[in-house]
């Protein structure tokens, strides 16, 4: 079900950084200066991060879509518990994250891949550093298995 | 100008989370609850309005003197009456607050706006309501606010005898005064639950309640003011007196303060103008698709040939904006053509969220500028399925 | 979550809380009992807010409701 990414992992295969597509809603982090063109992070390459108007837009589909694609990993960021623009996307999201994870260990997918992170809009740094752990927890558990 | 004002106020209100959230988790920050918190300290007046009015007589003799027996006599009247005079300061720190923070954080926008107009009524209510239960202690400080409030209403054109009639129940201060007074109050008082209905009828699970903590905590609080500073009557009003000055609660009573230094019908115009330019906030800012950016993708469109009437897209629109009807006729694909139920989306509450998309299981449901196939792709670029990108 | 720096000091708090929740009680009986009501109602009041403050302190502690 999980393919390797083709292209930079076989010449690297431990040293290079696991792929991550992750979801920020509009009104969580500040996202002026995070992302570049192609929606990767700046400075983690490594990591695409896809602009939604709200956490409770994404679809559990995507999320596993990310996953079987080759990503090692997935999260959404959504607003601070309870202060969603729209009062429940980021309650509604979670729900259906924890869903999801029952879904996949039942499928003997790792349930930890699938993250979610809840920030508002000064919040940049510790978003920034969630990222950065959830990368190397994937990393530490060897990629895409 | 203006907006950049707006977003620098939307930047220092958020602010206010990052140091809340140094001492309380996320989801107890009040400041989420505002509203939650208005409705516990509105239920915290109806009741100790309640157990008052079982002792309350409404009479120019025997108001203060009623006042005075459930103060005095009354076992833990005193602070049954403290309780409802500090929940009404309280109840109104908690509106601004909501008013502010939904200001500033956008949450009046387009199709929110049914919101808005509502609270601004509920404000106005809620201030009238606040101001007459003072007069009913019929002291000198409600006497001398009696006064200015039928100088105000005089010196509105046309009306204003008619309207300083209808505020005394007569010409002058007479026995049908402090019964027209008691209905003054508790008529607004529940007319507000009619303006919440409206208030809420646009949206669904709407948080009217706060966390437990904030619970206990406002009742805590205000059995310790009731307790520590026990509300007390000023001396009572004698016909013919012009008392002077009386400590003021200025939450209710600012309109009052002004009094001090513009004529009483200026007061009452300053106000009106704040009501009047509060009710068109939401029509002030104009912003186009582009400069909204994310939050303009466009109605969610319901593809018709996919939805199964499952109705979790109804379920989970926080805007009550999209209706199930009886369906018209057969979907194609094979889950949609025994259907019983179409969604129908209500274009003028969608907000552009897109909820309902991630809630939908048969790709019923698309926001038109940010398809599903769109998504679908980028994701697989950020994963590696097609040629890694190099930045 | 459990066992994280703190939560013994968070947990030891809430055990001081509990404490001077118990003297609150004392207090609320000895108002009633010899008519000082105020003491009495003041003393609930604090109560109710040390309350407040102890399910701060066990979420702190890394207690929530779920599971």
């Amino acid at each position: 079900m999980a393919t390797l990414p083709e292209g930079t992992s076989h010449t690297q295969s431990d040293t290079a950084p696991p792929r991550v597509v992750g979801f920020l809603c509009d009104w969580a982090v500040r996202s002026e200066g995070l992302l570049n063109p192609d929606d990767t992070l700046v400075g983690m390459p490594h990591v695409t991060v896809l602009r939604v108007p709200c956490s409770g837009f994404v679809k559990p589909s995507w999320l596993e879509l990310a996953l079987r694609s080759g990503a090692a990993g997935t999260f959404v960021c959504g607003c601070p518990m309870g202060d969603c623009l729209n009062r429940e996307g980021n309650w509604i999201v979670e729900d259906r994250i924890d869903q999801l994870r029952k879904r996949l260990s039942r499928q003997k997918v790792d349930p930890e891949r699938v993250a979610f992170f809840a920030f508002g809009l000064h919040d940049r740094e510790p978003f920034l550093r969630a990222v950065a752990e959830f990368v190397e927890k994937l990393r530490a558990s060897g990629g895409t298995r | 100008m203006y907006r950049r004002l707006l977003s620098t106020l939307q930047s220092a209100t958020l602010r206010l989370d990052v140091w809340i959230q140094r001492v309380l988790p996320q989801d107890f920050n009040p400041l989420y609850y505002t509203g939650g918190l208005a409705n516990l300290f509105l239920t915290i007046l109806v009741v100790s309005g309640i157990l008052i009015f079982l002792y309350y007589e409404p009479s120019l003799e025997g108001a203060y003197a009623s006042v005075e027996f459930l103060t005095r006599d009354v076992p833990y009247g005193v602070v049954f009456r403290g309780i409802h005079r500090y929940a009404a300061d309280a109840y109104m720190v908690a509106i601004l607050l909501h008013l502010f923070r939904n200001w500033f954080t956008d949450r009046y926008r387009e199709a929110r706006d049914s919101q808005w107009l509502s609270g601004m009524f509920l404000l106005v209510v809620s201030g009238f309501t606040g101001f007459t239960g003072y007069l009913l202690v019929w002291d000198e400080r409600a006497q001398l606010l009696a006064s200015l409030t039928v100088q105000a209403l005089r010196s509105v054109p046309l009306v204003g005898g008619w309207l300083a009639r209808v505020f005394l129940g007569g010409p002058g201060v007479s026995d049908t005064t402090l019964p027209r007074f008691l209905f003054l109050h508790v008529g607004p008082a529940m007319t507000l639950y009619v303006l919440l209905w409206w208030h809420y009828v646009r949206l669904r699970h709407p948080k009217i309640w706060p966390p437990a903590v904030w619970v206990l905590f406002s009742l805590g609080l205000l059995f310790i003011l009731a307790s520590a500073l026990p509300a007390a009557s000023g001396r009572p009003a004698q016909p013919g007196a012009s008392p002077e000055g009386f400590p003021v609660d200025w939450f209710f009573l600012w309109p009052y303060v002004l009094a001090r230094w513009l004529a009483p019908g200026w007061a009452l115009a300053l106000v009106a103008a704040l009501v009047a330019y509060g009710m068109v906030i939401p029509y002030t800012v104009r912003e186009t698709p582009e400069q909204r950016g994310l939050r303009a993708l466009g109605q969610a469109v319901v593809v018709e040939e996919n939805c199964t009437g499952c109705e979790l897209c109804y379920y989970d629109c926080p805007y009550n904006a999209i209706y199930m009807v009886p369906s018209p006729y057969p979907g194609k694909s094979r889950a949609a053509a025994n259907r019983k139920l179409l969604a129908v989306v209500v274009d003028s509450r969608c907000v552009e969220c897109g909820i309902c998309i991630g809630a939908c299981p048969f790709e019923a449901l698309e926001l038109p500028r940010m398809l599903d196939k769109d998504v679908q792709q980028r994701i697989q670029r950020g994963a590696g399925a097609a040629a890694p990108a190099t930045s | 979550m459990k066992g994280q720096d703190g939560t013994s000091g968070y947990l030891a708090l809430a055990g001081f809380l509990v404490v001077l929740a118990l003297v609150c009680v004392a207090l609320m009986l000895y108002g009633e009992w010899f008519d000082r009501r105020l003491v009495a109602s003041g003393a609930l009041g604090v109560l109710l807010v040390l309350y407040a403050a102890m399910v701060v302190l066990f979420r702190k502690a890394g207690w929530t409701a779920e599971e």
